[in-house]
């Protein structure tokens, strides 16, 4: 069913407001995300001294790592370590030292001797750009996100000859032209990654938001100032002695992952509170059989048992639905041929935002001349300007 | 002015965080990025980019800002490409195949920018000049409503967000977040198309502000009973105005 002219006219005039105020943002957060798609690759490449780092076909177990730590660094702790892989050959592990100073340190794969402070976190900096816009909280991009939808869907409806947009790009004429051609057929080609990335990006941004919403509005029914917030999970795993645990080997640990989820390739191990109570330790990674998601096992560290398992046959829906989301966002499930995809794919939606930008400015130019009353040259007021 | 700027903002982004990246790999360990861990990275490439946005504005001629624009982004990727490698960077040789990949795409779309003069007819200009004189005291009234709902519903997105995020306890946060919720899925939305569908705006403005009061009253939050409120004096104003015509000139279609 065709919309209505009446209808047409108020989605344009909405998409084109919604672009014009979110252009800029989404330009920034859809061009530091489609970068980000390489973030360990950069963040391997911003390290020239991890290349003289041997890599090894079996590394060095996580034990020897962290007595390292210990050894080189005592009175630091640990809250990850980061496995050798295809790009990094080297362990990663993540640290507070004694001076409370945040240190990311390189372990060699063959010894887990500590080398020291990595170079650069050039990866993980483009990462902050994309997800906080360095400053803010997460929800800002999702909400990006719910606008992007928004311009995503009502360009679709404004666009009245579809067919002919995917393949026209008038080049040799004006800037204009070109960035109209642009805007439309980048559209229409990329729409469904488009939407997908807005979605996802929408959801991994605003769960927690309205997470905490219901949270609060669900317990609205109690004692007025008291409402209660989402039980963060660490605290499900809290004993009732309130004892301090202490961390038992992880390599016992991760060889009983391997048996509680088989298949499972460990690409992260976040040892949660450390030292307290409601210990845990986390194993996240992928599982073979399963492309798109990933799946993580907690061990809660007073009961020695499964905290909670994600895995492909023990998730339901939602839990499948959750862990789905991120690698359809972010696109590290399909190699280095899925990334350079994401990554042309993902620099769309910026150049929809820049030729949206231009195309609003020559609207408005045009607008204003016909006001006046004066006749106006295609691409700007002044011939040699154009 | 604001189209040199929107240019030089969009273009010298990738050319800031080319700039950054290349500090990055050339000063290692003594030029920390995350803020978290001391660094001053955000400011640097917000310094970074502010400049290069400024230099290409500052270029005279649309074709040549944009020519400028491509161009230096496109020297900053054959910089980083060749840093890589000359400091053997894990991977360098993969990174310089692509990064110069882009560089010449970059240069082929500088090549091709181009402009033509044409010279295209004015429509119906006449008449549209007098609009603005024949702006009655009701139509006044109605936008100075709509300014001042779109000035309530920033004070509740800003509101929300402190609640939410600065300094509340933990228990009041969901206030924030159930306000900020309101504000972007009900009360955007409906001041969105107030001009066309000013009862639709209405009913949705007070339904935010019951929600906000239920709030209000469960959390017994003076702040939040004030922002109900002025959410329901907004919506009886959206409510009252007058449908405006969907003009399809207003917006070339």
């Amino acid at each position: 069913m065709a919309a209505s002219k009446r209808t047409l006219v108020i989605l344009y005039s909405l998409h084109s407001w919604a672009g014009i105020i979110t252009g800029l943002l989404l330009f920034i957060v859809c061009f530091s995300g489609s970068v980000m798609v390489f973030r360990e690759e950069i963040d391997a490449w911003a390290n020239p001294s991890a290349g003289a780092l041997p890599r090894m076909e079996q590394p060095v177990a996580p034990d020897a790592v962290l007595a390292s730590l210990a050894r080189q660094y005592p009175d630091s702790r640990s809250d990850m370590l980061l496995p050798p892989d295809d790009v990094n050959p080297s362990w990663s592990v993540y640290a507070k030292l004694a001076d409370g100073a945040s240190v990311k340190l390189a372990a060699r794969a063959d010894t887990g001797a500590i080398v020291g402070p990595v170079d650069s976190q050039l990866g993980q900096f483009l990462r902050t750009l994309h997800v906080f816009l360095f400053f803010g909280p997460r929800w800002i991009v999702g909400f990006l996100g719910v606008a992007m939808l928004f311009l995503i869907v009502s360009g679709f409806v404004i666009h009245r000859k579809i067919v002919k947009e995917l393949f026209t790009v008038r080049w040799r004429k004006s800037l204009r032209l070109s960035a109209s051609d642009l805007h439309k057929g980048a559209g229409v080609w990329a729409l469904g990654f488009h939407l997908l990335i807005a979605f996802t990006g929408a959801w991994l941004g605003l769960a927690p938001v309205f997470e905490r919403g219901y949270a609060f509005v669900s317990g609205m029914g109690g004692v007025a100032g008291s409402a209660p917030t989402a039980p963060a999970p660490a605290t499900r795993a809290k004993t009732g002695s309130g004892a301090v645990v202490s961390l038992p080997p992880l390599d016992a640990l991760l060889a009983r992952a391997l048996v509680d989820m088989p298949g499972l390739t460990v690409e992260r191990i976040s040892l949660r509170n450390p030292g307290k109570p409601n210990a845990a330790v986390v194993f996240y990674g992928a599982v073979q059989d399963s492309v798109f998601s990933k799946s993580s096992i907690v061990y809660d560290l007073a009961s020695g048992k499964v905290n909670d398992l994600q895995g492909p046959a023990t998730r339901g829906f939602w839990g499948s639905f959750n862990l789905l989301l991120k690698p359809l966002h972010f696109g590290d499930y399909g190699g280095l041929v899925m990334k350079w995809l994401y990554f042309l794919l993902g620099m769309t939606p910026a150049l929809l935002s820049l030729s949206g930008t231009l195309l609003w400015i020559e609207r408005r130019k045009l607008k204003q001349a016909q006001r006046r009353g004066t006749t106006v040259l295609a691409g700007g007021a002044k011939a040699e300007h154009v | 002015m604001f189209e040199r700027a929107m240019i030089g903002l969009h273009l010298g982004l990738v050319a800031a965080v080319l700039a950054l990246s290349l500090a990055a790999l050339g000063l290692g360990r003594r030029f920390e990025l995350l803020l978290d861990r001391g660094g001053a990275g955000g400011w640097w490439l917000i310094a970074a980019w502010l400049l290069v946005a400024a230099l290409v504005a500052l270029v005279p001629r649309r074709v040549m800002q944009w020519r400028v624009g491509l161009l230096i982004s496109a020297a900053g990727l054959l910089a980083a490409a060749l840093a890589g490698v000359w400091r053997g960077a894990p991977q360098a040789g993969a990174v310089a195949v692509g990064l110069t990949l882009l560089a010449l795409v970059l240069m082929l779309v500088a090549q091709q920018v181009r402009a033509q003069v044409k010279k295209v007819p004015v429509r119906a200009a006449q008449g549209r000049a007098a609009a603005p004189d024949q702006v009655t005291a009701k139509g006044a009234g109605i936008g100075i409503a709509r300014r001042l709902a779109w000035w309530i519903w920033a004070m509740c997105m800003v509101g929300g967000f402190i609640v939410a995020n600065v300094g509340a306890s933990n228990a009041a946060r969901g206030i924030g977040y159930v306000a900020m919720l309101l504000g972007f899925f009900v009360m955007l939305p409906a001041l969105s198309v107030a001009g066309w569908f000013p009862r639709v705006a209405g009913l949705c403005w007070l339904l935010a502000a019951l929600a906000l009061a239920a709030v209000a009253y469960a959390a017994a939050d003076p702040g939040c009973a004030v922002g109900a409120g002025a959410v329901l004096v907004c919506a009886a104003l959206l409510g009252r105005a007058t449908p405006r015509d969907a003009d399809a000139g207003e917006v070339g279609l």
